[in-house]
């Protein structure tokens, strides 16, 4: 049923969705772009899965470059079987996989059906924004290994990295940070009420003691759970920072906490009064939910990546001339493997074979691929573009150049927990108000008014709690992080933010990340190509695997191949053969013979057909779109810098874009990109590097804020501070204007929580505040701080045109 | 005014109710993924097969 037909207009995958090229395959009068995707298809549809495509358009992969079934021959490994294992109970097995196509609702219908697929799965559920899948089989009908090649059928081939065979952390935190706020919410909420008959009664409402009492004690009760459980993450922070003999904001909260519990219990069980307790839990509370607002990370992005999520589970090693999948753990030096179109050398090796192309772009920036010939290393990390090649491990793979440049200086910054500007200020504020309570008590002592004295003192410092202030930048912060996330762009915390507001130097990566990764730009130069000519020239290119020949492959768009005979390829000039008798030629400027001396800034291949130089094809980098506008946009505000690793044919192309040229380098080495953004820091420079690859880690790591360019958010990237996805680019302009404005936003909330403490000091200071005022003020200035910087943050970003 | 008495204490046992089931639920996975359920919701049984042309 399936047949293949030449074609001339765009057609789309109905799978994947990807234009068709060069061949499109009809099954069941649908089109597709690869057997792949077909038979991802004829499954679904032999199983009755057909709303998969009815959900959503195109939901599927490409199913281009997928790994073979033999490369799963590892997972009939019971070691490494029982790695990735998350439970068993008898044969019932519980597994997770990270799927990472995982992209819509038609991914989830399919994913939780699974059952349908085979009797051997019992269950599957899908854990959307982290990607997991999580399968319940029985490993007597069903095997682990089966159930890999399933999902790679239906098109979601798990991503199974070193990584997963290493102990994996499950982290709790987010269920024990729920806790605490369900825990203080339910406390604060019912001291509150308790509290509301003594508002109005001055703490005297009932001629009845016993009563008087009873809801005092239950007060005390209720905040146990507060000051011991819920409040405990202040103690621990703020002791762990007294012990290094600093200070951050933790310590005048805790100072807040600790003073309102105690003296609320003199004042219950000493006077039986009512004291500060529902202020006290109030601060806890609001405080617990607004940094829980700030830190909500977004668990699916991971900023911190190890190589072992780079690094294949398996290779395919050589065994007395038989190749077997065998993990990666057990690779040793000396040791002869496999690889194959698409998959990642994993460790240094020697070339075995003739030679080999491949493509270092995410080690080195080098956007063209490389040679490689007999008996020459390959450095772990290189992608492999020709068939499939004999190499003979080196290194082993924890050893190589790709695990030292990942290791080297991955310090401090991704770790250290830098004290805010705005945490500053609360501290100096926290200062303010300890001095202000004294010198009131002071004031009142001097007149003999003792106890007046000792109540101003301990109102003020609790009611003048930076707590407020506080609230006032994470809500803030949460607000931009979020509208940012939902943009596109994704910042690490709250810290990178700030230093990101003070940026003034960018600094861009060339191959990946003003330019696109993998489609290159092929024009024809010369006079106009029949169809007959163009598939001489795509026959002969056909033959070659270099990477321009690809490229022109890939750019013109036919399916007849006539054969070639006497075809010849010489090494860095081009190839030829004789097509219906004609001879071909397609290769460098000299060897076809032209004479008159041009110079080119791309690229280029001269098409020749007998004596007759027809023209050439240019082969350029492609930028991404609005890339020039971008740059120009930045031009005023900030010094613009490109460092590419990348070779300089492309030079005065991007002399256009960037004002000066000796703000462009090339050729550069992770070592040199290092020392640049060290040299432009010396000059009092805030760096931003915003780059893509393994080759900028080291710089992400010096500069002030590392920005990685993602293609998609399933791509593998080095560590760094901010994540943007690729094709937000052009938006960077109004992120970083938003980001700028996040200082009015702050003044402003600061503005109104100054004003509050104002009017709650001047209470206080007099000896007058009393629990009323407190309760009163405390909830109201909480929630319209909290207010405000939801809807101003909303506000900015309708300006600079994001969405909210 | 003992009628107070009784009045707290339901208050705040029908409270601490929601609050255990607040923990419970936390604790079986409820608040882990606030997504996914949010789109399992709309999948129909089998749509028909006229959409499915579409």
């Amino acid at each position: 049923m399936a047949q293949q037909k030449a074609i001339f207009q765009k057609i789309h995958c109905y799978h994947c969705g990807d234009v068709c090229q060069n061949t499109i395959i009809q099954y069941d009068d649908k089109d597709f772009c690869c057997t792949g995707c077909q038979s991802v298809f004829q499954i679904l549809s032999e199983n009755n899965l057909c709303n998969y495509y009815a959900i959503t358009h195109n939901p599927g992969a490409t199913q281009k470059n997928t790994h073979t079934t033999s490369y799963y021959d590892f997972l009939d490994d019971q070691s490494t079987t029982e790695k990735l294992i998350k439970f068993r109970n008898g044969t019932v097995v519980h597994i997770n996989f990270t799927i990472p196509h995982m992209h819509c609702s038609s991914c989830i219908w399919l994913l939780e059906n699974m059952c349908k697929l085979n009797e051997g799965i019992s269950s599957s559920k899908v854990d959307f924004l982290q990607k997991q899948l999580q399968l319940v089989f029985d490993e007597e009908k069903i095997s682990l290994k089966e159930i890999v090649i399933w999902l790679k059928k239906i098109g979601y081939e798990p991503n199974l990295s070193l990584e997963d065979l290493t102990e994996k952390q499950t982290t709790k935190s987010n269920r024990s940070q729920l806790y605490k706020i369900g825990i203080a919410g339910f406390c604060f909420g019912n001291i509150m009420m308790l509290s509301l008959p003594h508002y109005f009664s001055e703490g005297h409402f009932y001629a009845d003691g016993m009563l008087n009492r009873l809801f005092n004690y239950l007060t005390v009760a209720l905040s146990l759970p507060v000051f011991f459980y819920c409040a405990e993450a202040f103690f621990v922070s703020s002791y762990q920072i007294i012990k290094q003999k600093k200070i951050n904001i933790d310590v005048p909260i805790t100072l807040a906490i600790v003073i309102a519990f105690i003296v609320s219990l003199v004042l219950t069980f000493g006077y039986n009064k009512l004291g500060y307790l529902d202020s006290m839990s109030g601060i806890v509370f609001f405080m617990l939910l607004g940094r829980f607002f700030q830190n909500k990370s977004y668990n699916y992005l991971t900023f911190q990546k190890t190589f072992a999520s780079y690094l294949p589970i398996a290779v395919n090693k050589k065994i007395n001339g038989v190749e077997k999948s065998t993990p990666l753990t057990q690779i040793l030096v000396g040791d002869e493997i496999v690889t194959r179109h698409l998959e990642v050398v994993p460790a240094d090796a020697i070339l075995m074979d003739e030679n080999a192309w491949y493509d270092y772009s995410f080690v080195t920036g080098e956007s063209n691929w490389i040679e490689k010939h007999r008996g020459e290393t390959i450095y772990a990390g290189a992608i492999q573009q020709s068939t499939a090649t004999r190499l003979k491990v080196s290194k082993k793979p924890t050893q190589s150049y790709i695990t030292d440049l990942w290791n080297s200086n991955q310090q401090l910054k991704f770790h250290s927990n830098t004290v805010l500007t705005t945490e500053k200020i609360n501290i100096y504020f926290s200062a303010i108000v300890l001095g202000l309570g004294i010198l009131s008590m002071i004031y009142w002592s001097a007149k003999g008014q003792y106890s007046v004295g000792l109540t101003s003192l301990i109102t003020v410092w609790i009611v003048a709690c930076p707590c407020a202030l506080l609230l006032s930048s994470t809500f803030t912060y949460g607000n931009i992080l979020t509208i940012l996330a939902s943009n596109g762009l994704y910042i690490k915390n709250a810290a990178v933010l700030e230093r990101m507001k003070k940026v003034n130097s960018l600094v861009f990566d060339k191959t990946g990340t003003i330019t696109e990764t993998s489609t290159s730009n092929v024009d024809f130069i010369g006079k106009d190509l029949t169809h007959h000519e163009l598939t001489l020239a795509y026959s002969l290119a056909f033959q070659s695997t270099h990477p321009l020949s690809r490229a022109i492959v890939n750019y013109i768009e036919t399916n007849e191949i006539l054969s070639v005979e006497n075809f010849n390829s010489i090494n860095g000039k081009g190839i030829e053969g004789m097509i219906d008798c004609k001879k071909i030629m397609l290769g460098s400027a000299n060897w076809v013979g032209v004479t008159k001396e041009n110079k080119f800034i791309y690229s280029t291949v001269f098409f020749k057909i007998n004596d007759e130089i027809v023209g050439y094809f240019e082969i350029k980098n492609k930028y991404r779109a609005g890339i020039t506008e971008l740059l120009n946009s930045f031009k005023q505000d900030y010094d613009i810098h490109l460092l590419s690793g990348d070779n300089p044919i492309e030079k005065e192309n991007l002399e256009k874009i960037f004002t000066n040229s000796s703000s462009l380098n090339f050729n550069q080495t992770p070592e040199q990109k290092t020392a640049y953004i060290k040299k432009l820091q010396d000059e009092n420079k805030v760096v931003m590097m915003i780059g893509d690859g393994l080759n900028d880690a080291n710089a992400f790591e010096k500069s002030d804020v590392g920005m990685a360019v993602l293609e998609d958010e399933n791509n593998f990237l080095p560590s760094c501070d901010v994540i943007l996805l690729a094709n937000q680019m052009n938006k960077l302009k109004s992120f970083m204007q938003f980001i700028g404005s996040a200082k009015t936003i702050l003044i402003s909330c600061f503005l109104v929580s100054v004003f509050y403490n104002v009017v709650g000091l001047s209470y206080a200071m007099q000896g007058k505040l009393t629990p009323v005022v407190a309760a009163i003020l405390m909830p109201i200035s909480t929630v319209s701080i909290v207010g405000m910087s939801f809807l101003f943050s909303r506000y900015f970003a309708k300006r600079n045109n994001l969405s909210t | 005014m003992s009628v107070m008495i009784i009045l707290i204490v339901c208050s705040l046992g029908i409270a601490s109710a929601f609050l255990v089931l607040f923990v419970l639920s936390t604790k079986k996975g409820q608040f882990d993924d606030t997504h996914t359920p949010s789109v399992r919701i709309l999948f129909e049984e089998e749509i028909s097969k006229q959409q499915e042309i579409i």
